[in-house]
């Protein structure tokens, strides 16, 4: 078994509170996997630190087979550019148009692709979230579902190597929400990349995720299929992942 | 009686250590802003070497805070002129010295009434916009955004806002000093009755290159503080819209102080 990318034992405390508390997370590579806890449970900030945003203060991050050195600007630089990853926060950038951000990786990527093939990937890119035509308007004029589905495309358009989805469908309606999963789950069907996909709608994760992994309290309390999951000893974990307590 | 010596002795003692405690805070915070903002520096000019920043966001950022400041920077000008030259109008009738009206304007707006206005002008127009945008960019995961693009936010955000004010503001004080001028000739002939002629005779004859070079540099120096000041607590914004209103508030004032504090240092140096 193969794994994309891994936390071991990762320990982070901010502002004197445990945020992530011997946090073992591992992403078995060409999978999609939830990432299902709580709020405040910490599941942000296992993404953030998988995307090497957030240096643990103790502990290994392992991307592709390698730990990741917080100290290495140069390397992790490498490591980021086979990352893709849509916040929480949705953090497209105000400067930018739509289509100006979503070609944002590919102009400023460490291999730049040639411009002519900049908007060829972004037109499909905006194509496949149903955003067609729509690279010329800013971020505001968007509703909160559009942006959010810039911000897929723009997470998507390099074809990393390891995608990260921070709560996808947060305040959208159902029919969106359906949508988005499923585009998601076609992403990672047609790429083949590590997808890990942080939401509460545990309903529609389990119609796209391999795997789940349930995050309680900064650290990962269980990690496998859905009807394993269903069937966990703890009534937490059953609880998360939608069935009874 | 006897129990109240020891007890007020304890509760002044607490209110002593307090007031310790407190001063001793005061002074650690003070230490981290002024590390921070020097970390800051360092790194700003780091990212400057080679200068391979980003060129587009750079005439971005002169256009921005250069160009949209020009109105303001009139408008502040014209009228600090004009007030100088009608405060000193009762003296001037009294004594007969309309001459000496063009050489007073003139010392007074290029060497601290002209840089330090428009710098507090600067700081309140471009500094916090600056913080509020880069405050709003970070607890937006915007900065994160970048960093996980490979881009480096100083070198991407800041190295440009930081060479806009520092090249802007000495532009725009230039500006403000020759409509400072402008006004004073105006309200001098308007309010005083003072000849254009004899007015400008005044300020020529003055010889002021000195002054008008001091009053350059401290709108660089102001422009430099302003941008690490602003772009300082843009960076260190947590906790959503009250962080970003907070952060705002602290780089107004501290920009104001570090304008106070860099006009004294630049005045006394140069001098």
């Amino acid at each position: 078994m193969t794994f994309a990318a891994e936390t071991r034992n990762v320990r982070k405390v901010l502002s004197g509170t445990p945020v992530l508390d011997g946090c073992d997370l591992a992403l078995e590579a060409g999978r999609l996997h939830g990432l299902v806890g709580a709020g405040s449970s910490g599941k942000t900030l296992v993404l953030k630190t998988l995307a090497t945003l957030l240096p643990p203060d103790s502990g290994d991050v392992v991307l592709f087979g390698e730990a990741a050195d917080f100290g290495d600007v140069g390397r992790l630089r490498t490591v980021r550019a086979r990352i893709g990853m849509q916040f929480q926060n949705v953090a497209l950038f105000d400067f930018l148009d739509v289509a100006g951000n979503v070609a944002f990786p590919l102009v400023n990527g460490d291999v730049p692709v040639p411009p002519g093939e900049v908007a060829s990937r972004v037109e499909s890119a905006l194509a496949a979230v149903g955003l067609a035509g729509a690279g010329g308007l800013a971020p505001h004029e968007l509703s909160g579902g559009m942006q959010r589905r810039v911000a897929i495309a723009r997470a998507a358009v390099t074809r990393a190597a390891l995608m990260v989805f921070d709560d996808p469908t947060g305040g959208l309606d159902p029919v969106t929400s359906s949508r988005i999963f499923g585009l998601i789950a076609d992403v990672q069907a047609a790429s083949g990349s590590t997808v890990v996909l942080a939401s509460h709608d545990t309903d529609r994760l389990a119609r796209v995720c391999h795997l789940f992994h349930v995050v309680d309290r900064g650290r990962i309390a269980f990690t496998g299929t859905l009807p394993d999951g269903l069937a966990h000893a703890d009534p937490a974990v059953r609880r998360l992942l939608g069935g009874d307590a | 009686m006897t129990d109240a010596g020891p007890k007020t002795a304890t509760i002044a003692g607490d209110a002593g250590g307090g007031a310790v405690r407190r001063t001793g805070r005061a002074l650690l915070d003070a230490c981290d802003v002024v590390g921070g903002m020097t970390l800051l520096q360092w790194r700003i000019l780091r990212a400057m070497i080679p200068p391979t920043f980003d060129y587009d966001e750079s005439l971005r950022q002169l256009y921005k805070v250069g160009v949209l400041s020009v109105g303001v920077v009139v408008a502040t000008a014209l009228f600090t002129g004009a007030i100088m030259v009608v405060q000193t109008g009762g003296y001037v009738r009294s004594t007969g010295t309309t001459s000496l009206v063009g050489w007073a304007t003139a010392t007074a707006v290029l060497t601290e009434v002209g840089p330090v206005l428009i710098g507090l002008m600067f700081s309140g127009r471009v500094g916090a916009n600056n913080t509020a945008e880069l405050g709003t960019m970070k607890v937006t995961d915007q900065l994160d955004a970048l960093r996980l693009l490979g881009i480096d936010p100083i070198r991407y955000l800041i190295v440009p806002r930081f060479l806009a004010m520092l090249i802007m503001l000495v532009l725009l004080t230039c500006i403000g000093d020759v409509f400072a001028l402008l006004g004073g000739a105006t309200a001098g002939r308007v309010v005083l009755g003072i000849d254009f002629r004899v007015y400008w005779q005044s300020v020529i004859e003055s010889h002021l290159l000195d002054e008008f070079l001091m009053g350059l540099l401290k709108g660089f120096v102001f422009g430099g503080a302003i941008s690490i000041v602003s772009c300082y607590w843009g960076l260190r914004v947590e906790g959503g819209a009250v962080g970003v209103g907070r952060a705002v508030n602290n780089s107004v004032v501290t920009a104001a102080i570090a304008i106070f504090v860099t006009n004294f240092v630049v005045s006394v140096l140069w001098s």
